[in-house]
């Protein structure tokens, strides 16, 4: 094997590594997708199975994850090249391509929160405020549609606005990275990190005031023991712990890559598991009880409840916002958080793609530069149709449990008794053998949790399952996410040689 | 509110941001022993 080539940067603390993951793992599966999910699986029961689905499945993958960068010292292809073999470089490579993929969709999210934090700067909330509810979500309605839905009408033209709004992210992302490790990627997470909690925190008082608003705590934390023999409780659980958390996304190897020498992995892991599920808890918190409170009747509370991220965000909690006192004030103060959450995952998409990148050799600039332009270039398809955007959550969304697989595999393959004393245990804060051993119980959960999707995602398309163009009808089948994930393991497997050639450059961590 | 779901909020919170919580304060715990080491 050539010799690694070593360049340096690192975090300055533990606590601005701490900051870091934690704004990687928290994002709009928080923010949006958690109070959704906490609705339509009727609450306490399903928060107590994602506790459960956080301890086994989040926390032995952030570990492993987490061993796979600092160990290597490379990011995910050259993890898995200097782990498992040369001509193991396509698995890595194929983890970090998922990502990048998400990355590509993830700012056009990051574009949309942008705009209405802009719309609502500008009064767009008075405007909303002086019509009756049921006419003011007619106008949100309007508005999301023209801004971010044109080309799913009936020839329709592509979404320029979102288009414009979703490079204005790209480009604030890319900057974040170009600064580096400690000047942009570390100063920025500290700030934005605290800012989601005390934001959430604000809201959770002021909602919570709300007359009405105990309907929401009242439905978030009732808990129906019969709720647990329902299979689907669990499986939505085990996914919004893998989707939230960001475990098993490859993120995590990234920046331990620039962890010091003695960094605990399973305490670290541990923290930031827990600390997502408190943000998304918070985010329950507040997002059910408005909801209840500000919508006209329980039916409608429901209705909006089901409405999915975009409706339940831009269109509903946009409009309830505006019909109360101080709304302009909630609005503005939770499109911050949503905008805090999703930039601080998304500068972390950007770092994993230019993170790969150096350790074939280019600086921090190109590597940076190459990055944001295959976002721009990718993600502008998602931004301009809708259908497109919501193709590619659902094909890399689900990638992601092949990506945890893949982890799992170099674990096993390495040595699951052999990581935890060369890696896990020597630099272990708390030592806790049987949270990181539940990761031999990953593929029984991948098979359930994967088989489920797949399964799921053929039961809405009966008889055209296999179809997979065009793409813009085809957005959920089997066949298109089998279409896109085996293009991309073909690619990167006849490249395997060419990137295991040019994966020679490690980062170097000062004593 | 029922008592009921107040009981539940305030138990799912506890475990929730306290596991949080306690994992940093434990962090700080080894974060100071270190110091006080190097600085022997």
């Amino acid at each position: 094997m050539a010799e690694i080539k070593q360049s340096s940067d690192q975090f300055t603390s533990r606590w601005g590594l701490l900051c870091t993951v934690l704004g990687m793992a928290v994002g709009t599966g928080n923010i949006w997708r958690f109070p959704r999910e906490v609705a339509a699986m009727r609450g306490g029961a399903f928060i107590i199975a994602t506790f459960i689905a956080i301890i086994i499945w989040a926390v032995p993958l952030i570990t492993a994850e987490s061993i796979f960068g600092k160990k290597t010292r490379m990011a995910n292809a050259g993890a898995f090249k200097v782990l498992l073999g040369d001509k193991f470089t396509w698995v890595g490579a194929f983890c970090g391509m998922c990502c990048i993929m998400i990355g590509a969709y993830y700012g056009v999210v990051l574009g949309w929160v942008m705009r209405y934090l802009y719309l609502i700067a500008t009064g767009f909330l008075s405007q909303l405020s002086a019509l009756p509810v049921s006419e003011g979500v007619e106008l949100t309605t309007q508005t999301w549609n023209d801004f971010a839905m044109t080309a799913t009408a009936e020839n329709g033209a592509p979404s320029w606005g979102a288009v414009f709004w979703f490079w204005a992210a790209a480009i604030i992302a890319g900057l974040i990275i170009w600064r580096g490790v400690q000047g942009g990627v570390e100063k920025a997470n500290k700030i934005m990190i605290p800012a989601v909690f005390i934001l959430l925190i604000i809201l959770v008082v002021r909602v919570a005031m709300l007359p009405g608003a105990g309907a929401g705590f009242e439905y978030m934390f009732h808990v129906n023991v019969n709720d647990f023999a329902d299979p689907n409780v669990w499986l939505h659980a085990f996914t919004q712990a893998a989707w939230s958390t960001g475990a098993g996304w490859g993120m995590f190897h990234v920046f331990f890559v620039y962890s010091a020498k003695d960094e605990d992995v399973q305490l670290n892991a541990f923290t930031v598991a827990f600390g997502d599920t408190s943000a998304a808890m918070l985010a329950g918190m507040v997002v059910l009880p408005a909801v209840y409170a500000l919508a006209p009747d329980p039916e409608t509370a429901v209705k909006i409840m089901g409405s999915g991220n975009n409706g339940l965000t831009f269109i509903n909690l946009t409009n309830l916002f505006a019909h109360t006192s101080g709304g302009t004030i909630l609005a503005a103060f939770f499109f911050l958080a949503l905008f805090s959450a999703a930039l601080s995952s998304l500068i972390a998409m950007v770092e994993l793609g230019c993170r790969n990148l150096m350790d074939m050799g280019f600086s921090r600039a190109r590597g940076t530069l190459y990055t944001t332009l295959f976002f721009i270039v990718v993600g502008s398809f998602s931004a301009a149709h809708n259908n497109i955007f919501e193709n590619q959550d659902m094909v890399w969304g689900v990638g992601l449990l092949i990506v945890g697989l893949f982890y799992w595999f170099g674990v096993w393959k390495y040595g699951t008794e052999k990581l935890w004393k060369e890696d896990v245990d020597p630099c272990s804060d708390i030592h806790v053998k049987w949270m990181w051993t539940c990761i031999n119980l990953f593929p029984i959960l991948f098979v359930a949790v994967f088989g489920w999707w797949v399964w799921q995602a053929a039961t809405w398309y009966p008889g055209e399952w296999y179809k997979f163009w065009p793409i813009t009808k085809y957005v959920y089948t089997p066949g298109v996410m089998i279409f896109e994930w085996v293009l991309v393991l073909v690619i990167l497997y006849l490249l395997n040689n060419a990137m295991a050639k040019r994966l020679v450059h490690a980062n170097k961590i000062e004593d | 509110m029922s008592t009921n779901a107040i009981i539940n909020l305030v138990i799912l919170s506890l475990i929730c941001h306290g596991c949080f919580v306690g994992a940093i304060r434990v962090m700080m715990k080894v974060e100071d022993k270190k110091r006080a080491k190097t600085s022997k």
